[in-house]
């Protein structure tokens, strides 16, 4: 029986072949070593610096370069140049919590859209109302899935933004359904008319999916997961600054932050002692598997540099998708082409609620692996190499009938 | 009107009058008529010199229930500030002892002096303290900074000089304004700064005083840059004065050296909204260092 189309990669990404044979090494590694000092030597400088008899016992953990080499990796699919710091932790929440610190900080009002993660907003409006700032969701999803187009995007937003005194802004690259904020042109429309006091974006879709590089944001702060498009499969935060303006005011925080117990990750910890070879005696255990396993995905992921290709890839499997899912009565919410991404949405055939669960192992049952919602609206993920008439004809008729024991609630 | 009525029934008026009328009956019976009308006239000056006497007595007496009463309101209102309270009685106490004093040098040299003091206590009154020659201002800048009702803090530095918040109670007050960033309070200070601190052909000011200034802006004040001369049409100006929310204002004024010469606390509504106006209108003249990093970014 073939493996399912996977078109889920929003939700978790199929590790990716190094990650894979990365973390089947450190596996096999420690269940014959535990936390041996062999792991410590090959953390700190690399596997180049291990004994040949280890270097061929694990070939692909030996390809561990250090954390620097790891960044510097990292740097590459974000579109982050040199002097981009980055910044590693075990949790992306944890990284959103900065986020929202360093965004409330010395502004009075923190804009956003409702087209960021809600769990984001939820972290961010509770850490504003803690310090009684406020928050605006400024309500771009129905307007975009109606057609706006990018101009009155902005419009909408800088018609927000100019009316508040010392406003900071939170904008997802690429939401979680699709839409891919034309962040470059937002902050040039911003800069020309107000002043923001700090600018965060949620790469969480972007990283590994969009084709924007991170040097063109302007951002202050970008964070993200590698376990989506990265396909690293374990969670993992990552976190970019490159600004002179807010470089030492991000590690100021930071430093603030973990002084008073408030947000303290034990990853970046971690990572930052590995780099400066400054061990505290008394360390938190840390999961490395996170670690090695995006070390391994992030060699088998584009560059940022040659994203243009994959994503103009993935946006073709969209349009594909899009032919064969209408002969099926669903309807595909298509944005404008400039606000379009790898991320498909599709709106069921009259109105269906279903149960999320049922509905996404019947889709699985038929072939296809996909984000269902209880509104029907099911999500899809283009693979970044073109679809096969195969994998298509499978998409075709998973969602052909609607699923037997849903038959009820259609309308 | 019950109490005058009842005046003519007590003891002393009844015999009075007895006694009285039983002079003139007698003088009207023995004597002559013209020495009767110099004995009633006599009579008649001596009551209305008491009459007088009294009321002047009455007088005073009025005034005395009035001072007391306006102490009884002075204690009553202070009733809920035990601080003040402990003051006021202090001072009360040291003015009974001032009034024994019978030396007429010590009393008039304390008069004089303690109406200079009445100029500032009536000064504070009308929510202006006024601290010369000294520091002590910032334990008050300290407890304004930690007010809880304080949302936002707005400064403007006038850096006449690179010494300037460069010793102790300096840096002490610069961690406060990072604690009370900590805490929640939003804080944006602009820097007005001479030529020779931002000389015009530099993008950013000299070293000497830009680490002070980016340390403030990497904890997290928001900092604005304004030059001296760009302001030098508007005098009013380049002056030090912080806004503490809608609590109050307080202007510094400093020597040559920096040092303080002054430090003016205003907590009336119409300082706060003086300063708010002069506030937005220095703000025209300012550039904020976040863009002033950003370009010195792009350009390098």
């Amino acid at each position: 029986m073939p493996a399912p189309v996977y078109l889920d990669t929003a939700r978790l990404g199929r590790i990716s072949p190094t990650a894979l044979a990365i973390q089947t090494d450190y596996l096999r590694f420690t269940a014959a070593r535990g936390c041996s000092a062999a792991l410590l030597e090959l953390l700190s400088h690399g596997g180049d610096n291990w004994p040949v008899r280890l270097q061929r016992q694990y070939p692909q953990l030996a390809n561990w370069c250090g954390i620097s080499s790891m960044k510097q990796r990292l740097r590459a699919i974000a579109g982050a140049d040199e002097q981009s710091s980055v910044l590693l932790a075990s949790r992306t929440s944890n990284l959103m919590k900065l986020a929202a610190y360093l965004l409330i900080r010395n502004s009075e009002t923190v804009v956003t859209v409702d087209l960021g993660w809600p769990h984001y907003i939820r972290i961010l409006s509770q850490i504003a109302s803690k310090f009684g700032r406020q928050v605006i969701v400024v309500p771009l999803r129905e307007p975009v899935q109606g057609g706006l187009d990018v101009e009155s995007l902005i419009k909408n937003l800088l018609g927000v933004l100019s009316k508040l005194h010392a406003p900071s802004l939170f904008l997802p690259a690429i939401s979680h359904d699709g839409v891919r904020l034309p962040i470059r042109q937002i902050v040039r429309a911003i800069k020309a008319t107000t002043e923001l006091r700090f600018f965060v974006v949620d790469g969480a879709q972007h990283l590994a999916h969009g084709d924007s590089p991170l040097t063109e944001m302007d951002c202050d702060f970008y964070f993200a997961g590698t376990h989506k498009w990265l396909r690293s499969l374990y969670p993992l935060g990552v976190a970019f600054y490159r600004n002179r303006r807010s470089t030492v005011l991000i590690e100021t925080t930071m430093a603030e932050l973990a002084s008073a117990g408030i947000l303290d990750d034990p990853l970046t910890r971690f990572t930052a002692e590995l780099e400066t070879g400054l061990q505290e005696n008394a360390s938190e255990t840390v999961n490395l598997s996170a670690l090695f396993s995006a070390y391994g995905a992030a060699g088998d992921t584009t560059l940022s540099s040659l994203r243009g290709l994959t994503f103009a890839s993935q946006l073709q499997n969209a349009e594909w998708v899009d032919g064969v899912v209408r002969e099926s009565g669903w309807r595909p919410i298509r944005l404008a082409p400039e606000l379009s991404s790898g991320i498909l949405l599709l709106q069921p055939p009259g109105s269906l609620v279903v149960e999320e669960g049922d509905f996404r192992k019947e889709l699985e049952r038929r072939g296809i692996v996909a984000t269902t919602y209880q509104n029907g609206q099911v999500r899809l993920s283009m693979p970044s190499q073109p679809l096969s008439t195969f994998a298509l004809s499978t998409i075709r008729s998973a969602l052909r009938n609607p699923p037997q024991n849903l038959d009820s609630c259609l309308g | 009107m019950v109490a005058r009525f009842s005046s003519f029934t007590k003891p002393r008026f009844l015999g009075a009058s007895l006694l009285g009328s039983l002079v003139v009956g007698v003088a009207s019976l023995t004597t002559s008529l013209s020495e009767q009308i110099a004995i009633l006239g006599v009579l008649i000056s001596i009551l209305v010199g008491l009459v007088l006497t009294w009321l002047d007595e009455q007088a005073q007496l009025e005034d005395f229930r009035a001072e007391l009463s306006v102490q009884e309101r002075i204690a009553s209102a202070l009733a809920d500030d035990p601080a003040l309270g402990r003051v006021f009685r202090k001072i009360s106490q040291a003015f009974l002892l001032l009034s024994k004093q019978r030396e007429p040098v010590l009393r008039s040299t304390a008069a004089t002096k303690l109406l200079s003091m009445s100029g500032e206590l009536d000064q504070m009154a009308r929510g202006i303290i006024t601290f010369n020659d000294s520091e002590a201002w910032r334990t008050a800048y300290q407890e304004l900074l930690l007010s809880e009702t304080l949302r936002l803090y707005r400064s403007a530095a006038w850096v006449k000089c690179e010494t300037y918040w460069q010793d102790p109670p300096g840096w002490q007050s610069l961690r406060d304004n990072y604690d009370a960033i900590n805490r929640g309070v939003i804080v944006e200070r602009i820097f007005i700064l001479p030529s020779m601190l931002w000389p015009v052909e530099q993008r950013l000011p000299s070293e000497t005083v830009l680490p002070w200034i980016t340390d403030q802006h990497n904890h997290g004040v928001w900092v604005m840059l304004c030059r001296e001369s760009d302001v030098y049409s508007e005098p009013d100006l380049p002056q030090d004065f912080g806004i503490y929310g809608d609590l109050a204002v307080g202007t510094q004024i400093l020597d040559q050296e920096c040092r303080t010469r002054e430090f003016i606390m205003d907590f009336s509504s119409e300082a706060v909204q003086l300063a708010n106006d002069r506030w937005q209108r220095l703000k025209l003249f300012t550039t904020s260092l976040r863009s002033l990093l950003d370009n010195w970014s792009d350009d390098s």
